[in-house]
């Protein structure tokens, strides 16, 4: 099961694309309430939008990006049938990668 | 003592450690200055309920634009994300900030001209802090 759900849609001539993804965003100050232990930071860093093979966007984030981080972006153009590929590696190395065909 | 692993290639540590928003701005912008400018439009709450979640828009039209940042003035660690957009995507991003307590909001976009900037306050009654 992926962590990336993405969505498009035609607007305009453009597509707007939208992506949820599941992660902690920890950023280290949190306390664990039962073990009263901080909890290790754990956030996405970097986060890359391609568009038929070609980078498109990417994004450098911290933890500042809320936890399960959305995401919407709006791509100039787009047909039916365009792949839309975002991937993400946060900072303890875990990496996740999604494709979307645009309807 | 702050000790961030960074796992992903790219990604510039030195932005994302913590500091006060002045430090913060400084290092994402080298040194420059940025103008400020009604071309950025920053779509934000005015109150934000939960700090943990505050949606952010941001969105500008002005031409050749390389990033758009934003960075939250208390934060521990005052940036939140940089976008580098291609001309084949609008230099807009929509996403949900973690903001600590009642603070500005920045948002910076590089051009080929230099640096712009605006920013909105932000009112929060439960803080970020929590996660």
């Amino acid at each position: 099961m992926s962590s990336i759900k993405i969505r498009s849609k035609r607007m305009d001539g453009n597509t707007q694309i939208r992506t949820l993804i599941s992660h902690p965003m920890e950023h280290g100050r949190n306390k664990d309430k039962t073990t009263n232990k901080l909890i290790p930071m754990h956030f996405i860093q970097v986060l890359t939008v391609r568009h038929n093979g070609k980078v498109v966007a990417a994004c450098n984030m911290g933890a500042g990006v809320s936890k399960d981080p959305y995401f919407a972006f709006m791509l100039k153009g787009g047909e039916a049938g365009d792949e839309i590929v975002i991937d993400w590696v946060d900072n303890l190395g875990n990496k996740d990668s999604a494709t979307h065909k645009i309807s | 003592m702050w000790k961030t692993v960074s796992a992903a290639v790219g990604w510039p540590v030195s932005d994302f450690a913590p500091m006060n928003v002045d430090a913060a701005t400084k290092q994402l912008l080298k040194g420059k200055t940025a103008t400020e400018t009604d071309k950025i439009e920053l779509t934000i709450p005015e109150i934000a309920e939960n700090g943990a979640v505050v949606p952010v828009t941001v969105s500008s039209s002005l031409e050749g634009i390389k990033s758009v940042a934003l960075i939250a003035e208390f934060n521990p660690v005052p940036l939140a994300i940089q976008m580098f957009v291609t001309p084949d995507i609008e230099p807009t991003l929509s996403t949900r900030l973690k903001l600590a307590e009642t603070s500005f909001v920045y948002a910076f976009a590089e051009t080929e001209n230099g640096w712009f900037s605006t920013r909105k306050k932000v009112k929060v009654t439960i803080g970020g802090c929590g996660g």
